[in-house]
């Protein structure tokens, strides 16, 4: 049977946390039994605010730091050998791009020498002369000019570091790309222009996605199935059209709104994100639910599906479609609609 | 939409760009070059005088010292009890000593001595210092912690007092003074690169080397050690003229340059006793030492300007 | 509708070690009392460099050179540091973008908030008194409690709050919001713009709001005026504006913000990058990445085109189709 290119399973990650110079430690759960699977080829996006654990799955799945429990799987080969250590085919063919484009270059090296860099350390091709042939063709796919090469990362801009990065993850030629944040640092104008290329480039190259953004309208631009953590927990998980469309858990339809303000579906939501030191009982996110009642308080609700591969943590799901039925009727005045 | 209310556009809008209310050309600021006003020009100028002053004194004392044999008007160590206690003259621009030498050959073959030891010195520190800094800082665990260790131990102790008691043990010679003055130095480079080290690590390309499958050998010498040279290369010109001055401390009291060979602080420590009949025997040798290090801090000060990427001009 | 603040011609320079920029090229705009206008643009459009000058605290490397900054009939740029003090934080608050560098560690939520009231020469008692009520006003919960907290104690969105509070104790009658939202979470980001438009409405201050976000300025803008590349290309009420946008840039902005409900495989985009602010292009600064750039465009910077009264752009090839 076929398995999915990349399937975690499981994925746990807890931090002990010193309390001060004196103080007792801490269990902070960072990442709290998350499991999904990403077909090749396709884009999962995790959407999530800050301290929702996005960052940190990020990190397991390119096998930054070890997972307290669970395991990830990528090509069929498990992330971690039997010594625990990543394997370093593995580190071939996932390759991450951050967020900063201004950290993530090494500002004394040459451009040229940033990108072929992954070539020299897998020793994919030898000799000057193939590695540079090998760095125009990829300033070429990114949209550079071969002249970039010579250049150092600050006679660039953001959005031209941007290109770099991603040139530098196409290097070895990979099969999966761990993008976190790969836009929210740009322009806009500049963002859509990284994000229709990281599209044309998986179409090409039949690459799978992890794309971890805060913005959900990136995620649902890029992405064929998304998730939304909250907490370290997944609050909703399914294929992108019923996570936007048939959205069935409070949060995300609270993302929806603040992605999209208009008036008619403005949702409320109070407070921000609890410290993950101390989370709420029962649901993690009745605290700032507007439809929380007492059995969210006390009981945690059970990931379960509510519709084709569509998951749901929440006690109320019929009366969150309702909402969405209202909201939807009322027409909403869109940006683009010009 | 546009074209009826097109009549507002007003014709004179597009004649006098940028100015609606008439009056053309008056906003337009094209032209203006802004120059900094005069007080701050003059702080500007003042900050290059002392920059250029500062090197030209140094290569002065550079030249004069490393060219002693070519330069020096007398030989230095050459005694003549007829000629002892000249004031500065024109025979003599810098007098002579209680022995009838030379005071400017001396301070030239002095320089030499102080240079040649602080140079070597601070280079033997800085890398040695500098590697365990840059290792203990990526590596982290046991070695940083015994490293770091030892840097406080080192810190800990006077380097007066760590120098005599390695003079005791070790005995005094021109080797084993640079060894000593490494020794007293090598923990400011370990500490600063140490530091600078623990925030590169966590800059995003040396994750992105890491999880490309780099190995801490490469990714220590391709990805931190460039991003450390310039400090280096400050803290450097700061240290050596700490070490001027430390080698100035042990020849004065005489545990360093052997005499007949001079070096700034044997010839100040020599003075001493007569400064006040003879001024010059002490004062002009340690004129040049403070001179000397001066200089090598306005160096140093401007050296971290220049390289410090973030640096704007100021007015 | 009282004309509260009145930019004209504002140009500002930065020095750099490549040279003199013109950060803040030539630009003008009005500030109504009870409106809010939006200052928008990419990075490096001048949008914060323009709020500086406005109150006198541009870096040691800048100046302005040109133009006049009219804060009620009086010229902000004529006036000497002292004169400045007695307005900033007075009669024009500012908010930044990360409220953790508007806070100061060191020292208690009470003493920063009660910082804006020492002109006053109130009793301690009092200060606590008017501490608590500003700080109820920006929401916070429990506020006698909050006084003795620190900045840490604070989430970020709280932190922005007090920012707030701090620079509305005074009853300024401007009000600068540089990029007040782009540090927060984006369910933060809705509760103090809100926030911001409820004590608005309250004080009727007038405000300027800088940003990047278009679905914000939509959503709690009056007013907008667009800045590409140091200059306002595009200016007038937002709902005018982004209903029917005239200049190509500002066309390509609205298209290339994705939405969620887009079912698009493309976004359409503004091709190329900013030019550098020090080899800027002559003729019409946008000319190298538009689509409908003549040998005029190219050649000479735009006039403005005024038209419906109140709104403006800076293109010669504005109005010409269609």
């Amino acid at each position: 049977m076929n398995e999915p290119f990349v399937v975690v399973n499981g994925l746990k990650k807890n931090y002990k946390i010193r309390l001060g110079m004196f103080g007792g430690t801490a269990n902070l759960q960072a990442v709290d039994d998350l499991s999904f699977e990403i077909e090749e080829g396709k884009t999962f996006g995790l959407v999530g605010e800050s301290g929702s654990g996005k960052t940190t799955t990020a990190r397991l799945i390119l096998g930054a730091e070890p997972a307290t429990e669970g395991t990830v799987r990528i090509g069929g080969q498990p992330l971690n050998n039997a010594k625990g250590r990543v394997d370093i085919s593995l580190r071939r063919i996932v390759q991450p791009v951050f967020q900063d484009p201004y950290t993530s270059l090494s500002p004394r090296m040459r451009i040229g020498r940033i990108i072929d860099e992954p070539i020299r350390i897998h020793g994919l091709l030898h000799g000057e002369k193939e590695l540079s042939h090998r760095v125009s063709e990829l300033l070429e796919m990114v949209g550079l000019p071969q002249e970039t090469a010579k250049r150092f990362p600050n006679e660039l801009s953001g959005g031209q570091r941007q290109r770099v990065a991603i040139a530098r993850a196409l290097a070895p030629n990979p099969r999966f790309i761990v993008l976190d944040e790969p836009v929210s640092a740009l322009d806009v104008s500049i963002q859509a222009q990284i994000l229709n290329l990281l599209k044309d480039l998986q179409e090409q190259f039949k690459l799978t996605y992890l794309l971890i953004s805060h913005d959900l309208s990136v995620v649902s631009f890029m992405s064929d199935r998304i998730g939304v953590l909250y907490l370290g927990r997944f609050m909703e998980l399914g294929p992108k059209s019923q996570v936007l469309g048939e959205c069935t858990h409070p949060y995300t339809l609270i993302l929806r709104s603040a992605a999209a303000p208009d008036e008619s579906t403005m949702m409320a939501v109070s407070g921000e994100i609890p410290s993950p030191l101390s989370p709420p009982s029962g649901c993690p996110f009745n605290t700032r639910c507007p439809l929380a009642d007492e059995r969210c308080r006390t009981e945690r609700p059970r990931f379960k599906e509510v519709g084709s591969n569509h998951w749901s943590a929440c006690h109320k799901t019929d009366a969150v479609r309702d909402m969405l039925q209202s909201d939807s009727e009322a027409n909403s005045y869109s940006l683009n609609n010009n | 939409m546009l074209s009826s209310t097109r009549e507002s556009a007003s014709a004179k809008g597009r004649m006098s760009p940028t100015n609606e209310a008439g009056a053309p050309g008056e906003g337009i600021v094209k032209d203006v070059t802004i120059r900094p006003d005069a007080s701050s020009r003059s702080r500007f100028w003042l900050k290059r005088v002392q920059v250029y002053t500062a090197i030209i004194i140094l290569t002065i004392v550079v030249c004069g010292s490393l060219l002693n044999g070519l330069l020096a008007p007398y030989d230095p160590t050459a005694i003549s009890l007829s000629e002892t206690l000249k004031a500065p003259s024109a025979e003599h621009w810098f007098g002579t000593d209680q022995l009838g030498r030379d005071v400017l050959s001396r301070v030239m073959k002095g320089g030499q001595v102080s240079l040649l030891v602080a140079f070597s010195a601070v280079f033997i520190a800085g890398v040695l210092g500098g590697l365990i800094g840059v290792v203990a800082g990526y590596l982290g665990g046991v070695f940083d912690a015994v490293a770091m260790r030892c840097a406080d131990v080192q810190f800990a102790l006077p380097a007066v007092i760590l120098a005599l008691v390695l003079v005791g043990v070790i005995g005094s010679s021109l080797f084993n003074l640079i060894l000593i003055l490494s020794l007293a130095n090598w923990a400011r480079f370990a500490r600063i690169l140490r530091s600078d080290t623990l925030s590169l690590r966590e800059r995003g390309f040396v994750m992105l080397a890491k999880l490309s499958g780099a190995s801490s050998v490469r990714i220590i010498f391709y990805h931190i050690l460039p991003n450390v040279i310039s400090t280096f290369i400050v803290l450097a010109t700061l240290d050596i003229g700490i070490i001027i001055i430390l080698e100035a401390t042990l020849s004065f009291l005489g545990l360093g340059v052997q005499p007949p060979n001079p070096s700034w602080g044997s010839m100040i420590a020599d003075g001493r006793g007569i400064l006040e009949q003879a001024w010059w025997v002490s004062i002009l040798p340690g004129a040049m030492l403070i001179a000397t290090v001066l200089c090598g801090n306005i160096l140093g000060d401007t050296l971290r300007d220049r390289l410090s990427p973030t640096l704007s001009v100021k007015w | 509708m009282t004309e509260l603040l009145k930019v004209e011609h504002l140009t500002t320079w930065l020095a750099t070690r490549e040279g003199v920029l013109n950060a803040v090229d030539d630009v003008s705009f009005s500030v109504h009392a009870g409106r809010t206008m939006a200052l928008v643009g990419e990075s490096g459009s001048g949008k914060s460099m323009t709020c500086l000058s406005i109150m006198g605290l541009l870096p040691e490397n800048g100046k302005s050179g040109g133009g006049r900054v009219l804060f009620e009939g009086e010229d902000l740029l004529a006036k000497n540091e002292h004169e400045m003090q007695q307005i900033r934080g007075v009669n024009i608050g500012m908010i930044l973008q990360d409220p953790m560098t508007a806070l100061n560690p060191l020292f208690t939520i009470g003493n920063q908030v009660g910082e804006a009231f020492y002109r006053e020469r109130l009793s301690r008692a009092e200060r606590q008194t008017r501490c608590i009520e500003v700080l109820r006003e920006v929401g916070i919960p429990a506020p006698e409690e909050r006084l003795s907290a620190y900045p840490h104690q604070f989430s970020g969105g709280m932190r922005q709050r007090v920012a707030i509070a701090m620079n509305i104790a005074s009853r300024p009658k401007l009000l600068i919001a540089d990029e007040p939202t782009t540090a927060l979470d984006v369910t933060v980001q809705l509760q103090i713009l809100e926030l911001l438009r409820k004590i608005q409405r309250q004080l009727g201050m007038g405000m300027i709001l800088v940003t990047h976000d278009l679905h914000v300025v939509s959503q709690f803008c009056d007013d907008v005026a667009i800045m590409y590349a140091g200059r306002i290309v595009e200016a007038g009420p937002v709902d005018k504006v982004f209903k029917a946008p005239s200049h190509p840039y500002t066309k390509g902005l609205l298209a290339a913000v994705p939405t969620i409900d887009a079912t698009v495989h493309r976004l359409p985009l503004v091709k190329g990058n900013p030019p550098s602010m020090l080899q800027m292009p002559d003729g019409c600064r946008f000319a190298p990445r538009c689509d409908m750039a003549t040998d005029q465009c190219r050649a000479e910077y735009p006039a403005w085109l005024h038209f419906d009264e109140d709104r403006r752009v800076a293109c010669w090839r504005a109005g010409e189709e269609e």
